[in-house]
């Protein structure tokens, strides 16, 4: 999709007129619910202030819809990481319960790191997570995973790559 | 200096690649100090390595954000559940093709059936090895578990199978279905079954399937599916959305044909629900509701051009929005 750059607030006030409705409805058909809908409809219009990206003129609703769908990415993404990790707490004996806060932030963290490592294939991503996450030696790693040495540090070579190009870019960008 | 987002210059990129198989190496548990002194004559020796370095620190420090003990669970489960669903979301494919498709009659469950699920009933058991079963609505599973098997009988419906993680020891686990066998080389999978086949879908490692007809067999890895008959079996496929999803009741479809997704509903709502055949072969995405069929059918109305036509509460047919009547399934 293409975009150009332009810190033009006015231009995000014409687009919310004309489209807001139409988006909003939009998401509201695909997704069967309206709150959510809403919600959506409403944020893509504030990361459209936020990132100053705009869409050229002509297909403003194609532009529209591909940064929804973004949205619509991260919402079940987060709300999967949101559940799972209250499923993975509460398979644990509790020790001193997190604050409400402290939980927001442990979340964002892991969907964070969740989206990062999306591209990469299962096998790669279970090392990663094992070493990094875990904190594993490699040759428990292999031994759990049954491969050699060499693929576990092979496999955590091109996990790290991926992670830090896509570092550099989003900090670049 | 401005650089575009998606630009990285090929040095940059080199350098890059050097410092992930530098914390690769010091990563091992069993790095020593050569490996530090080396790393840190290749740290030191260019501004561009030291920049690249920083985005491994950068890595590290996010890493160190994560909440201790539960985030390696949590991070691998996010990982099973696949992702292409999102990606397949909301767009939809062309009406076309031939298959009549049929509803079929409640299934007749075996009443000798261990374990059995009714309409829009799910049921998660553990087993006695530790391994988790979970029955789709409207199943049954025998289940024999004796010191020198681990077999389920698959009689009606659809079951995910987790398997707990095997000693050598153990005898192998099957799923016996009336058109072949399923072993489980691996953890996590579907097998579901109708009047004419079977399909199996594998979500970690492995399984082997056995047609009842024959002695070949076919080993099918995670990520993919197949469906197979007494006398043999279909290509395997990419599986495209989350087959297990029903799980957690949900329907993710991803270019699913429109007589699966009728057949899935079926399991959840009480009466007849089909479609007409010329709709049989649509495709359509889309995460829906298992437990709501009203809401998941009213989704579907808003989303593709079909139309629901209901003659009781109990019958319904979906038919394309641009023929009237209500003539069809």
């Amino acid at each position: 999709m293409t975009a150009v750059k332009a810190p033009v607030q006015h231009t995000v006030e014409t687009l919310y007129c004309d489209h807001h409705a139409w988006l909003r409805e939009w998401l509201r058909k695909r997704l069967g619910h309206a709150g959510d809908a809403a919600d959506l409809a409403q944020d893509t219009f504030v990361r459209l202030l936020r990132t100053c990206r705009l869409p050229e003129r002509r297909d403003p609703r194609d532009f529209l819809v591909h940064v929804a769908k973004g949205l619509v990415v991260d919402l079940f993404r987060r709300r999967s990481i949101e559940r799972l990790y209250l499923e993975a707490l509460a398979s644990r004996p509790a020790d001193a319960a997190p604050s409400a806060e402290q939980q927001a932030l442990w979340i964002e963290a892991l969907v964070r790191v969740d989206a990062m490592l999306d591209g990469l294939g299962p096998k790669v991503k279970q090392v990663f997570i094992l070493s990094q996450v875990d904190g594993l030696p490699y040759a428990e790693i292999a031994r759990q995973q049954g491969i050699s040495l060499r693929s576990v540090n092979n496999y955590m070579a091109r996990a790290v790559e991926h992670c830090v190009l896509l570092r550099m870019r989003q900090h670049d960008g | 200096m401005s650089r575009l987002a998606h630009e990285l210059s090929a040095d940059d990129a080199a350098a890059l690649r050097q410092a992930a198989v530098w914390y690769a190496r010091l990563c091992s548990g069993s790095a020593g100090d050569d490996d530090r002194r080396e790393w840190a004559l290749w740290h030191a020796a260019s501004e561009r390595h030291r920049r690249a370095w920083q985005q491994v620190d950068g890595l590290r420090d996010q890493l160190q954000a994560l909440p201790g003990g539960v985030s390696g669970q949590t991070l691998r489960a996010a990982a099973r559940r696949r992702r292409v669903v999102l990606r397949g979301l909301l767009l939809m494919g062309g009406a076309g093709g031939a298959a009549w498709w049929v509803q079929r009659q409640v299934p007749w469950l075996d009443v000798t059936a261990d374990l059995r699920t009714a309409t829009a009933e799910r049921l998660r058991r553990t087993l006695p090895d530790g391994s988790t079963l979970v029955l789709n609505a409207r199943s049954a599973v025998d289940v024999v578990f004796t010191p020198r098997r681990r077999l389920l009988r698959l009689r009606a419906g659809e079951i995910l199978v987790e398997t707990a993680a095997a000693a050598a020891s153990m005898p192998k686990w099957v799923v016996e279905t009336p058109f072949g066998t399923v072993t489980a080389l691996g953890t996590r999978f579907t097998v579901g079954i109708d009047g004419d086949g079977a399909r199996v879908q594998v979500l970690d490692k492995a399984v082997r399937v056995a047609p009842a007809g024959g002695d070949r067999t076919q080993v099918l890895s995670a990520g993919e599916g197949l469906r197979f008959t007494r006398d043999g079996w279909d290509a395997p496929a990419r599986i495209a959305g989350e087959p297990a999803a029903w799980v957690d009741g949900r329907l993710v479809a991803v270019d699913m044909p429109l007589a699966e997704w009728v057949a899935a509903f079926g399991r959840y709502r009480h009466g007849h629900i089909g479609c007409s055949p010329e709709l049989a072969d649509m495709k359509v995405s889309g995460v829906f509701p298992l437990d709501d069929a009203e809401r998941a059918l009213a989704v579907l109305g808003h989303a593709f051009p079909i139309r629901v036509v209901r003659r009781t509460r109990y019958w319904v047919s979906i038919q394309p929005r641009w023929r009237n009547g209500s003539a069809g399934a």
